[in-house]
């Protein structure tokens, strides 16, 4: 058990919700729409790439390597699948992001007649690239250079 | 003892204070919240990377700043410590975006005070700005003092962009949507 790793882990999350609760409540950070164009796509489009077994196996090493003390080193197949799976992550998650922001302004700017529906538009935008930026810093970049220090 | 190091540092920074000085009082780029929030959130996501062995980076950056002459018969040691001020750097970046996504997605839930809106995205900007100076100052040039003590270039190592590139479509998406929702509010479609 990596206490040290688990602990900063938790503390950035922490500090992270912290941040958002001194401003407003949680819930205006939770878009159906903006979940769907961003961290599920990413997961489906990492699924269709490499397979389903191999995404589970690559998720299920990473976190263990990341929170877990190595008994053995890991098998050098699954170092390099983890590697893959966590930049392809980086990449996949920085596109989905982009388009959801695309996807959200086309559908503030179709609609500029009803100004009650820019709201709600541009927040499709901004938190499609809040979970873009999320999901890099809190699970694909530690796994990528975790998966790095392995080899 | 090498003083040029603090000096360089302490020059940049200086530099861009008298920058912020020169338009307008220091006082406006100064957010205890937001120090906190980028400072602390990198640091810990350093802790969940590299677990215990991440202390090793905060004293390096303390004697790299001090001018402590490092010992250059330990390649590995100092592409390890190269590593980890590399992945400080992203961690400072994205931590900066997440804190100036919070804000504005905060300032949008209040459009109905005009008035409030300007502050209210500046000091979300903040976040951004103190990783960035974190990312120029500090982490970068740790990296590259450890990367020519082991040997090696920056080239090698996987992932550098990752916090530059979100920071990039961060940028387009809400700049446009910005300017976009700056032209409705004074009635330019209309």
């Amino acid at each position: 058990m990596n206490t040290v790793a688990l602990i900063g882990f938790i503390c950035a999350l922490g500090v992270m919700i912290m941040g958002i609760l001194l401003g407003s409540p949680l819930e205006i950070f939770f878009d159906t729409t903006a979940i769907l164009i961003g961290p599920v796509a990413t997961l489906m489009l990492l699924i269709a790439t490499f397979g389903f077994g191999t995404v589970q196996s690559a998720f299920g090493t990473g976190f263990r390597g990341l929170f877990f003390a190595r008994d053995e080193p890991p098998h050098p197949e699954q170092v390099k699948a983890v590697q893959m799976v966590a930049g392809s992550g980086i990449n996949y998650s920085t596109l989905t992001g982009f388009i959801g922001g695309l996807i959200g302004l086309t559908q503030m700017l179709t609609n500029m007649a009803d100004p009650t529906a820019i709201g709600p538009a541009l927040a499709v935008c901004l938190l499609s690239a809040f979970y873009a930026v999320a999901m890099v810093m809190f699970v694909y970049y530690p796994m990528a250079r975790n998966a790095d220090q392995a080899t | 003892m090498k003083s040029h190091r603090i000096i360089g540092v302490v020059a940049a920074m200086a530099c861009v204070v008298v920058g912020i000085a020169h338009g307008s009082p220091l006082i406006l780029f100064f957010d205890l919240t937001s120090l906190i929030l980028v400072c602390s959130a990198s640091g810990a996501m350093m802790a969940a990377t590299h677990g215990s062995g991440s202390a090793r980076l905060w004293s390096a950056i303390i004697g790299w700043l001090l001018g402590a002459d490092s010992d250059p018969s330990h390649p590995e040691a100092h592409r390890k410590v190269a590593t980890m001020a590399l992945d400080f750097g992203q961690y400072l970046l994205l931590a900066g975006a997440t804190g100036t996504i919070i804000g504005q997605v905060q300032m949008l839930q209040n459009m109905s005070d005009p008035n409030a809106i300007g502050p209210a995205l500046a000091v979300s900007l903040l976040t951004l700005f103190y990783g960035g100076m974190g990312h120029i100052l500090i982490a970068v040039p740790v990296s590259q003092h450890h990367l020519r003590m082991a040997g090696t270039d920056a080239s090698e190592f996987s992932h550098q962009g990752a916090g530059l590139r979100v920071i990039a479509v961060l940028g387009i998406c809400t700049g446009i949507s910005f300017f976009v929702m700056l032209l409705a509010m004074s009635n330019w479609f209309s």
